[in-house]
């Protein structure tokens, strides 16, 4: 077998290789990330059932240093977990740092921000989500005036069909026209 | 009255037609009638399975529109009945028509709205109807959808024809109520809907359901009629049809005009609606059968054999993106100083990275500068086989096969270099190690015999090992190569550069201040923050800036709100601090200026001091101008603050002005050098190409012998200074600052106040930007300039590497990143162009020293550089040299500029255009964006009325 640690099967290298934008070194490498999160909890060779059902509790996952500074910490494991809850098997895992990774394009990384800045998770960011964005970006640090007025700019700035909410389709829109998005929007690991 | 003969004009034909034959029209009303009935009677069922599946919240406003209908039949029932109970009253006649036509056209705006309405329930029907075909995939439904459409269709335009009769004999009637014999036509009317009437009453019951509802109304309004009327009424059934009448007749009339209104638009308009809705059904039904082919063939698809080529066509593809993905990964493990781009990134975000890339940029560019420059001037030199150590010992020129140095010439530049050698000669002792050293700052003494400097090179055209005797190498023309290969090169890098920022900047501007809040949100986090304090600079600093757009906003509106007074005062304050700025501009040029000319009266006047103060001298111009350049930016820096600009503005202004300092300075310099190089002096003797070559009348002046070199030194100089001041400065001030911030701020009020080292990002950048123009300035003078600056780009990333990430802390208002990159390589830009000028004017209109360097023999009287090209060129066969030459004539360069300036004249309206296209595909994007929202909120109310509450959106 090719790999030397032997994590993994070879199919099962190659699955992971076909599903995200990561080489086999790279996936190798996020694997070790995981296991130092818990090294009691993961086994040193996953079977392909374990990669999928041996999940980590958010409070785990959060000690990582890529995401610890991370104000929507908690909000991308949600989004990346399968059940929701933030627990994250290694499969959500290397999803995860897929989609951020810097070679992800950048309509999967928008479809990604679109859900982890969709809070309550009706598929539109209403007020309310982006106050919570704000709140989160800023630490609470802006007077609720202040938040409400950046609010009414946004949706001024991008709600296209005045619902006082942005759909997928309008936040797309902003995004592709946000000379930021793509230079902040990933992780290096 | 204008109106209705309007629609007279119209109906002329068929009018004549109804006159002829009064009976067909009553068989063709009769027949509306029976189609109008009929095209109800088929929507009624329709209704009573809404009541049963729709719940009643449809039934209801079924209804309730059947009411407003109603509602405006009777106001259309009342304009007639008005008219007619005035109508005894001919004198006001013309008034009561009058009156009557804007009734009517009141009516026409409701009946219209009506028709909306109607047509408005009618979609919201057909969607909830396809929603239920969709839902239950049921025949049945859809065989109603379907009839529910054509009855539709058909209803429409038997309605249309029946208005078209009626409207003739409302005509027939308006005839007679003119001519006066209201009675008579009254009666008439009265017998023909009474007749009509009990026909409808003949019908079926269903018939009779939908009559009733069609005039359980004007029943009403027959009564009022009779009140307004005051007439006593005979006979019921009378009454009913007199009212009837009129309100038919209203509405007719008012159906008239409207067609004589709308006559184009309307119908274009129905058969749209009627087309989208078609359309939407069919993609519906579309939808369900791919759903149930895809449940159905599923299996079959999946079992589907797959092709032997396809499945190595994908394997090819896969392998093919995966070995690209490695070497990107290889690639970017290669990449110069990835490592410390990630820790720096990781603590002070992307703005600061851009200046490190960009400093990386420079040393790529200053890489490739010194590779061309000592490539084609310094290792040819020293390589040499059979060399002549200095040009003295070179063979006379008769012995060579070059055709172009005379022999005078020859004699006069060996003459004058000797001169030159015994001067040098004189003014340095080899032996003291300090004056060694002090010379290597200076450049000077033993430094000007070296390869650093222009003067060393001489042009010995000898043979090259292998080929013997063929190939000679001409260094005059290396070196002129080497020059112009060196500015091609930083130009074509500079603009593949700017072209990136450009277009980021174009992106930019077009969406920058619609986007500018959305951009902070949603692009605002740095996700590769990984730090803890640095991560909470970046909260603080979001939400400074975040509360800084606020600010900018009460700005705005604060400088809308402003009164003249304060307008005045303001103004006032900036033409002050203008004038100011300007005198500091003006002041420190003249100081620059000025200690560059006295410099050499001092040297002169301190020639027997210790050679450490004469060092100091020597270096006075450039202190000047590095002194000048850390002082005046931070007075400008407090000057602007009362000028009370917006902050981003504040920012540019200040950049401005002090990349004018800067470059200026520089200009002024170079100014100063060119009078000292060019122009005649009164007591010196003008000699061997250099104007200031022999003093007479012993003046304090000191003589200048190789004004290349000279000005190589000059530049030199300031090179080193420009690579020592900041390293000290790192050291000396902003290393112990952040020492004694560590230990005393909590102690000293004072040191809390003076707070932390800020990296403060456009200084570093014209830093940066200011070594790029002095290399480019110098490299012809001093051929290793472009090392000295790659070096100390290598050197000075890691000194502000270490600086950044120990002394400073991250910028209060920092740059966006996008924007930051594309205005550098601008700033670089100017400056770049701002160095070519001299150099090309020099190229082009000095002669150079006939006492050092390359070009010392001429081939000419008033021998410049370029001509070093020009006698290659006449090497050349014939037709070469014709070719050549016509780019040196007028004949080529008008064409070419009037070219140039017609492609940009092109480009530049081609931009306008696509700014304004892009501006109507915003507005179209708006257009949509409305369009989706009526449509959604349609579905969404069919939803509601299926579910009969609102159950959430429907999940798309």
């Amino acid at each position: 077998m090719g790999n030397k640690v032997g994590v993994f099967t070879d199919e099962q290298i190659e699955a992971f290789q076909d599903c995200t934008f990561f080489t086999k070194k790279e996936i190798l490498r996020i694997f070790r990330r995981f296991r130092e999160l818990a090294p009691n909890a993961i086994p040193k060779v996953m079977s392909s059932v374990d990669t999928n059902r041996i999940r980590l509790p958010y409070q785990q996952v959060k000690a990582m240093t890529e995401l610890k500074e991370n104000p929507f910490c908690e909000r991308i494991c949600q989004v990346f977990s399968e059940d929701g809850t933030g627990a994250l098997s290694f499969e959500d895992f290397l999803d995860l740092f897929s989609v951020l990774s810097e070679i992800a394009p950048r309509e999967l990384k928008t479809v990604y921000a679109f859900k982890i800045y969709d809070f309550d998770g009706d598929n539109y960011l209403g007020k309310e989500d982006l106050r919570s964005t704000l709140r989160c970006l800023t630490r609470n640090e802006l007077s609720e005036e202040e938040v409400e007025f950046v609010v009414e700019k946004v949706l001024e700035e991008t709600d296209l069909d005045d619902d006082g909410k942005l759909s997928y389709i309008e936040f797309e829109h902003v995004i592709s026209r946000s000379p930021d998005f793509m230079t902040t929007f990933h992780v290096r690991i | 009255m204008s109106q209705t003969k309007q629609t007279e004009e119209h109906e002329d034909g068929p009018m004549h037609l109804q006159k002829e034959d009064k009976n067909e029209v009553e068989q063709n009303e009769l027949r509306f009638r029976r189609t109008s009935q009929a095209a109800i009677l088929a929507q009624l069922p329709s209704r009573q399975t809404f009541f049963s599946e729709a719940g009643f919240t449809l039934g209801r406003r079924l209804s309730c529109i059947e009411r407003r209908k109603s509602h405006l039949h009777q106001r259309a029932s009342m304009t007639p009945s008005i008219a007619v109970g005035m109508e005894e009253d001919d004198d006001e006649e013309m008034v009561m028509a009058n009156r009557r036509v804007s009734h009517a056209v009141s009516i026409t705006d409701g009946v219209k709205s009506i028709t909306d309405q109607w047509e408005r329930t009618q979609s919201i029907k057909a969607m909830v109807a396809s929603i239920h075909t969709k839902r239950k995939y049921s025949d049945n439904e859809e065989e109603y959808q379907t009839k529910i459409s054509s009855t539709q269709a058909r209803g429409h335009n038997s309605q249309q024809r029946a208005f078209n009769e009626r409207y003739r004999e409302d005509d027939q009637f308006e005839e007679r109520f003119y001519s006066g014999d209201s009675q008579n036509s009254d009666r008439e009317l009265t017998k023909d809907f009474g007749g009509r009437d009990r026909n409808s009453e003949n019908g079926s019951d269903d018939e009779t359901f939908s009559t009733r509802i069609g005039f359980d109304h004007s029943n009403l309004d027959g009564k009022d009629t009779v009140i307004v009327r005051k007439r006593k009424p005979t006979n019921i059934s009378d009454q009913h049809s007199e009212s009837d009448s009129s309100s038919l007749k209203a509405i007719s009339k008012s159906r008239s005009m409207r067609k004589s209104v709308n006559l184009n638009t309307l119908p274009s308009h129905e058969r749209r609606i009627k087309n989208f809705q078609a359309r939407k059904l069919e993609a519906l039904r579309d939808a369900k059968n791919l759903e149930e082919y895809t449940q159905i063939y599923r299996d079959e698809i999946l079992q589907e054999p797959v092709q032997r080529t396809q499945i190595w066509k994908y394997q090819q593809k896969k392998a093919w993106q995966h070995f690209k993905q490695q070497a990107k990964n290889v690639l970017y493990q290669l990449e110069l100083w990835s490592g410390a781009f990630k820790e720096i990134e990781g603590q002070f975000g992307t703005s600061v990275m851009t200046y490190f890339r960009f400093m990386r940029w420079l040393l790529f560019l200053n890489f490739y500068l010194m590779v061309v420059m000592l490539g084609l001037t310094m290792v040819p030199y020293v390589i040499k086989i059979n060399r002549p150590w200095s040009f003295l010992d070179s063979p006379h020129p008769n012995n060579t096969r070059s055709n172009f140095t005379g022999d005078d010439f020859f004699e006069k530049a060996l003459n004058c270099t000797k001169n030159y050698i015994g001067f040098l000669d004189n003014q340095t002792n080899p032996e003291d190690w300090g004056s060694k050293a002090l010379d290597t700052l200076q450049g000077t003494g033993w430094m000007e015999h070296t390869v650093l400097f222009y003067g060393t090179y001489f042009n010995k055209t000898y043979s090259l090992p292998l080929v013997e005797g063929r190939l000679t190498y001409n260094m005059g023309l290396s070196y002129l190569l080497a020059t112009g290969a060196a500015f091609l090169v930083s130009f074509f890098l500079l603009v593949k550069n700017s072209a990136k920022g450009v277009k980021s900047s174009v992106l930019d501007e077009g969406s920058g201040q619609m986007t500018q809040f959305c951009n902070k949100v949603f692009g605002g986090w740095d996700f590769c923050i990984s730090n803890q304090k640095a991560a909470k600079e970046k909260h603080k600093n979001l939400t400074q800036e975040l509360r800084g757009d606020l600010d900018n906003q009460k700005l705005l509106w604060k400088i809308e709100n402003r009164t003249t007074r304060e307008k005045a005062k303001l103004y006032s304050i900036r033409v002050v601090v203008n004038t100011v700025v300007l005198g500091f501009l003006v002041g420190s040029l003249y100081l620059i200026y000025y200690a560059n000319n006295k410099l050499i009266d001092l040297q002169r006047e301190f020639g027997d001091v210790h050679p450490i103060v004469q060092t100091l001298i020597q270096f006075m111009p450039s202190v000047t101008i590095t002194l000048l350049n850390i002082i005046v930016p931070i007075i400008f820096k407090k000057l602007v603050e009362f000028e009370d600009y917006m902050p981003a503005f504040q920012m540019q202004i200040t950049l401005l002005r002090t990349v004018i300092l800067r470059l200026a300075s520089l200009l002024v310099l170079m100014g100063s050098l060119y009078g000292m190089v060019v122009e005649d002096h009164d007591h010196f003797v003008d000699d061997c190409g250099n104007k200031r070559w022999q003093t007479i009348n012993n003046t304090s002046e000191a003589p200048i012998k190789c004004w290349e070199t000279y000005v190589g030194q000059q530049i030199y100089k300031l090179i080193i200074l420009d690579f020592l001041v900041p390293f000290v400065l790192t050291f000396i001030v902003e290393y112990p600052r952040r020492l004694v911030y560590q230990r005393f701020h909590e102690r000293f009020k004072v040191v809390n106040m003076m707070g932390q080292q800020e990296f403060d990002l456009p200084k570093a950048v014209l830093d940066l930007v200011y070594t790029q123009t002095l290399c480019w300035m110098g490299l012809f003078f001093c051929p290793f300039i472009p090392m000295m600056s790659f070096v100390k780009c290598f050197i000075f990333f890691y000194v502000k590497k270490g600086t950044v990430l120990n002394n400073c802390i991250q910028p209060v208002r920092p740059f966006r990143t996008s924007k930051s990159n594309s205005l550098f390589i601008a700033v670089l830009f100017i400056s770049f162009i701002i160095s070519c000028g001299p150099m090309t004017y020099m190229i082009g209109t000095i002669s150079p020293s006939q006492s050092c360097g390359p070009f010392r023999v001429y081939s000419v009287e008033n021998f410049i550089f370029f001509d070093t090209i020009r006698n290659l060129i006449f090497t050349f066969p014939s037709d070469a040299q014709k070719f050549f030459h016509i780019f040196g004539t007028m004949a080529f360069f008008i064409p070419a500029i009037g070219l140039t300036c017609f492609f940009m004249y092109y480009y530049c309206v081609q931009a306008v255009g696509y700014k304004r296209r892009a501006k109507l595909l915003k507005e179209d994007l708006i257009m949509e964006g409305k369009d989706k929202q009526f449509l959604l909120a349609r579905v969404n109310e069919a939803w509601m009325y299926i579910e009969g509450t609102l159950p959430g959106y429907p999940n798309f």
